[in-house]
């Protein structure tokens, strides 16, 4: 995390502490591998609504919006079918790609698309109540929408300060008062040097890709945790990773997804403020907010 | 011997009332060295001591201490700008 301000180290020093420190409080309360999270037990909890705290209540109304923003393609409701897959325990400080030995390829790239049951229709929030309500058998998977929710959330912790930038492992929410452009280097899958830079003075930019998260499922087939909700199992669609850039980090997280799902062809459609895609076989492709693509050379 | 006597007496009124033209050239000559050149007056030059000396009162020009090392005043603290070093990059990938 970097905090910048006009009145010196000490306070920046002070503020990043602090935001972190809630950071991390807010992953022990989300985290689907600590069985006394928060969000284990909503998700083991019988009763059909369940009084919450407020940063539950936000993580399962962007569940929700996620999906309606995604056209049901960003489901946040896979839990099972992601254990399924194989990712049933943490992965952090593991990097898939030199487990698999390179970024995971399908057979015959498809573009994902919606489940039937759409589970992230059947949640729903009351804020004044401070409840969640959803169907029976609805699991909420915090993983691939709460990174941009809490950089967004430790940004309006910042907003005072004159410069500062939130990485929430990979998920980047930027902004600050001196209004100044920050430089973000978009990772190359492959390990190698950035692939594109980004310049952002106030907003998101997250990154969605199936090579750091992967593995060689019990089948032997490779796998990664960006599920096709109508299969339910990993997704090949052709992109092998995307970046968005977007107001916030979590609009940044679900539109990267979204692109990525979506494959090569309409990937573009699905970053309405810009982004960079690598293709399965290395291409670079930038994408302008109006919607153009430029194909850059790999470096 | 009349005419002696009322020239005399002519020269001795001159010279009682400070019209001595030996004594008159003096405090001319004195101004002159302390004021520096002086532009000589419409009538030649012929007037008398004490405008010669008040004139050459005013041309003096005077220097007071205060002058000649003047008050000292604390230089008011100049900020001067430094360039911000640009923010740090951030680098956006897969988590």
């Amino acid at each position: 995390m970097h905090v910048g301000g006009a009145a010196g180290g000490r306070e920046a020093e002070v503020a990043a502490a602090v935001t972190e420190a809630r950071l991390l409080d807010a992953h022990n309360r989300l985290s689907r591998f600590l069985p006394d999270s928060e969000l284990c037990r909503l998700n083991v909890d019988p009763r059909e609504t369940v009084p919450v705290s407020p940063l539950l209540l936000e993580v399962a109304a962007s569940a929700r919006r996620a999906g309606v923003l995604s056209e049901g393609l960003v489901d946040a409701t896979l839990l099972r079918d992601i254990e399924r897959a194989g990712y049933s325990e943490s992965l952090a400080g593991r990097d898939g790609r030199r487990e698999v030995g390179a970024i995971p390829a399908g057979k015959s790239p498809r573009p994902a698309s919606a489940g039937p049951y759409r589970g992230w229709s059947r949640i729903s929030v009351d804020r004044r109540a401070g409840t969640v309500t959803r169907d029976p058998g609805v699991e909420i998977d915090s993983g691939g929408i709460a990174k941009g929710l809490l950089a967004d959330l430790a940004a309006n912790d910042l907003r005072g300060h004159a410069d500062y930038a939130v990485d929430c492992c990979g998920d980047v929410r930027v902004g600050g008062t001196s209004g100044r452009l920050r430089r973000v280097l978009v990772e190359d899958p492959a390990g190698g040097a950035a692939v594109h830079e980004l310049a952002l003075r106030d907003g998101g930019v997250a990154t969605s890709g199936i090579g750091r998260r992967s593995w060689i499922a019990g089948d032997g087939r490779p796998g990664h945790h960006l599920l096709d909700p109508s299969t339910g199992r990993p997704a090949f669609t052709g992109v092998v990773q995307a970046t968005a850039l977007a107001p916030t980090a979590f609009l940044a997280e679900v539109y990267s997804k979204y692109a990525l799902l979506s494959g090569p062809e309409r990937a573009g459609e699905r970053l309405p403020h810009g982004g960079v895609l690598v293709l399965e076989g290395g291409g670079v492709e930038v994408i302008a907010p109006s919607g153009g693509r430029v194909a850059v050379p790999v470096p | 011997m009349v005419a002696f006597a009322l020239l005399w007496g002519i020269v001795f009124v001159q010279m009682v009332t400070g019209h001595d033209p030996v004594l008159g050239s003096a405090p001319k000559a004195s101004a002159a060295g302390r004021g520096g050149a002086r532009p000589r007056s419409a009538d030649g030059g012929s007037d008398g001591g004490e405008a010669a000396a008040a004139a050459a009162a005013e041309s003096v020009e005077t220097t007071t201490p205060d002058e000649v090392e003047p008050e000292y005043v604390e230089p008011e603290p100049v900020e001067v700008e430094v360039a911000e070093p640009e923010p740090a990059p951030v680098i956006t990938g897969q988590s």
